[in-house]
């Protein structure tokens, strides 16, 4: 599968895709953010490796332009681990997954299959139900015709959802959904989402299926 | 003038006074200030003392009339009774008698007085004309002609009209005494101008001598040398601008003494690591068959991952260093930042084993963002990192009541050895190191957490774990929203 890799730091870039190129994967690199925009044209793509420390214009603005014009490419951002706030700035831009340097090339393809396996089947066309409307090349939640505001977890829980509508998905399967858990992790946050959804949305949209999961609209 | 030129021409001023900013550029100085000020009201007063001089000098006409007036009066007074007839007495010497000039009057000066009886004269003074200052004898004044001259002239005559005094001033003795009054008056003012002025000058430089001083004192100083202005014998006016001055100077040096500590712990903190890599690349070298060049190669990555963390850890701890004392802060919920952070431990506890427990509420805060990143980085790291292999570490979040204020609560525990109880307060300090503990922390990231909860205006308490053992860190940060105000 075809991977682009944005990144300006040659060494690391060809390190990476040396990594990746073992575990199956094509990389293409390009080292700023016109370069990326050019290679991006033709969706060519099965991801995206984004560095957001590129120099010159961020890599923040090739994301934008790329979910700017309907691209729904699945996007890993590269991010420093004490730049909390541009990699929450990243995932709210529009990012599907983030990895925080320095990384380990296993981890990265990991990510990367992940993306890819839940970018498959995924359309660009707004989701509807009832009175809800969800843009998900613009990441915006619609009810009523009126924007409401969602953290990232909870716009990620309610698309999981609402991609399966009737369909009861079990807790790990929202927490892979929401944040790719591998199980090391043990939560109540799906939960603490779910109350979120159902302030925000209305109490009936999201059923709780009790020791099993969670289901949008009517119970199927 | 051009504003260049201007703060060209002001550079080459006082240093104080450079940075005045909206003030004309003639008058950054303050030592030209005072002194233009000061002379310009020495001027204005002598160009008023002058003007009312000159009004008073306008009105002279009236002067000397009343002078020539006054003299004619008295002159006419001073008659005996019956001088008409004395006069007439043919013994007297008609037409040729004179006042005798006293010893020592000037000429110049003198009124003309003449007396007249019945058109004949009879007394004059030297300085008179031997014609009548007034041929009409009409009592009054008058502007004569007399020998192409202007005189200003004055007529009285007694009651029986027969004597006449006349008085007179020839325009040339007026121009005497206004020169005489002029010279005087002029020599007066020039000097009573002139010395003020000296004065002013001395004084404001007099005055300014402390501030010269004090500029010479910066100017020579090391570019280094942050020791406190002397502020002893200072001009009450300067004195606060020295003291804070000075407040500046000190809370520079203590930028400048953590960065100098700073740069002076990290070269120690990672020389150890780099030394390990150095000689984990050479086991790598040196392996004999793939098995052991795999071993040591994980080794390795081990090693690197470590070194990155303290690198991590120093630039966190510059960043808190940096004296950026109010990071920008926005409103947050501390659930979504636990969850993101505690994602990034992933590995980690897979590493070991261990398992992360995640229990969140919705807990509103405001505060930086990338702060609370590190806080909640460095209590995780530290957890797994004390916790036992295989363990697991806890992590929940929500609001709570403490006192009158609503607070945020954050529990991170684990199942390790813990810390005795004398121990728990020195965990926060800078490169401490719980003795006889495993792991490898580089004693840092606690002291990081410390002064960020200080920084947000929190509070830390430390104590055993949920099951009695291991250790929990609470961290109590002020919320700024009330737990009805669902989010």
């Amino acid at each position: 599968m075809k991977v682009l890799m944005v990144e300006d730091d040659a060494m690391l870039a060809d390190a990476v895709a040396r990594g990746l190129g073992k575990q199956g994967w094509h990389v293409d690199c390009v080292g700023d953010a016109a370069a990326a925009r050019l290679a991006t044209v033709d969706h060519q793509y099965a991801a995206i490796v984004l560095d957001l420390g590129l120099p010159g214009s961020s890599g923040l603005s090739v994301l934008s332009n790329l979910r700017a014009r309907y691209d729904i490419t699945p996007v890993v951002i590269i991010t420093a681990r004490d730049k909390l706030s541009d990699r929450i700035r990243g995932l709210d831009t529009g990012a599907d997954d983030y990895i925080v340097k320095p990384f380990q090339t296993d981890e990265l393809s990991a990510r990367l299959r992940a993306v890819v396996r839940r970018s498959q089947g995924r359309v660009a066309p707004a989701l509807k139900f009832r009175d809800i409307e969800v843009d998900p090349a613009r990441r915006t939640v619609k009810k009523a015709g009126v924007l409401v505001d969602l953290s990232m977890n909870e716009y990620r829980t309610l698309l999981a959802l609402m991609e399966q509508p009737g369909t009861t998905m079990r807790r790990e399967q929202l927490e892979d959904r929401v944040y790719g858990s591998s199980g090391t992790i043990e939560s109540n946050t799906i939960a603490v989402y779910v109350h979120h959804l159902r302030a925000k949305l209305g109490n009936d949209v999201i059923t709780t299926v009790h020791g099993f999961g969670y289901c949008f609209g009517a119970k199927g | 003038m051009a504003p260049d030129h201007a703060a060209k021409s002001s550079s080459a001023g006082t240093a104080l006074a450079a940075e005045a900013p909206a003030s004309p550029a003639r008058f950054r100085s303050l030592r030209t200030r005072l002194l233009v000020a000061l002379l310009a009201i020495v001027v204005v007063a002598w160009v008023v003392a002058a003007g009312t001089w000159l009004l008073i000098n306008i009105d002279e006409q009236s002067i000397w009339d009343r002078t020539l007036r006054s003299t004619a009066k008295t002159a006419l007074a001073s008659l005996p009774p019956n001088f008409d007839r004395v006069i007439a007495d043919p013994a007297s010497e008609k037409g040729s008698a004179q006042f005798v000039r006293p010893e020592g009057a000037e000429a110049q000066s003198e009124i003309a007085v003449q007396v007249w009886v019945n058109g004949e004269h009879v007394v004059r003074t030297p300085s008179s004309p031997a014609v009548p200052l007034k041929p009409d004898f009409v009592n009054g004044f008058a502007d004569q002609r007399i020998d192409g001259q202007v005189w200003r002239v004055y007529d009285v005559s007694d009651a029986s009209g027969k004597v006449h005094v006349q008085a007179g001033k020839s325009p040339r003795q007026r121009a005497d005494d206004v020169l005489r009054i002029a010279g005087a008056g002029g020599l007066a003012a020039l000097l009573l101008l002139i010395l003020p002025g000296i004065a002013i000058w001395w004084v404001t430089r007099w005055s300014f001598t402390p501030i010269d001083e004090l500029r010479r004192t910066i100017a020579t100083r090391e570019a280094l040398d942050l020791k406190p202005l002397p502020t002893g014998k200072l001009l009450v006016e300067v004195q606060p601008l020295v003291e804070s001055f000075n407040a500046l100077l000190l809370r520079l040096d203590s930028a400048i003494e953590n960065e100098r500590r700073f740069i002076a712990d990290a070269a120690h903190e990672l020389r150890t690591p780099l030394a390990v890599l150095l000689a984990q690349v050479q086991l790598v070298l040196n392996a004999d068959d793939v098995a052991e060049k795999n071993a040591a190669a994980k080794q390795l990555a081990a090693g690197v991952e470590r070194s990155a963390r303290l690198s991590e850890q120093l630039l966190d701890m510059a960043r808190l260093d940096s004296g950026n004392d109010v990071p920008e802060r926005t409103e947050l919920d501390l659930s979504d930042i636990v969850v993101l952070v505690a994602r990034d431990f992933e590995n980690t506890a897979r590493h070991r084993s261990q398992s992360i427990g995640i229990h969140v509420e919705t807990a509103p805060i405001r505060a930086n963002i990338d702060d609370i990143g590190i806080l909640l980085r460095n209590l995780l790291d530290n957890a797994l990192r004390y916790g036992n292999e295989g363990g697991r570490v806890d992590i929940s979040c929500q609001l709570a009541q403490r006192g009158a204020a609503r607070v945020a609560r954050l529990s991170v525990s684990d199942d390790g050895p813990g810390v005795p109880v004398d121990e728990r307060t020195r965990i926060f300090r800078r490169f401490h190191r719980v003795v006889g503990v495993g792991g490898s922390g580089s004693g840092i990231g606690l002291s990081l957490v410390q002064r960020i909860v200080t920084a947000h205006g929190g509070s830390i308490d430390v104590g055993p774990g949920p099951q009695g053992r291991g250790l929990e860190i609470v961290v109590w940060l002020p919320s700024n929203r009330d737990r009805s105000d669902a989010r």
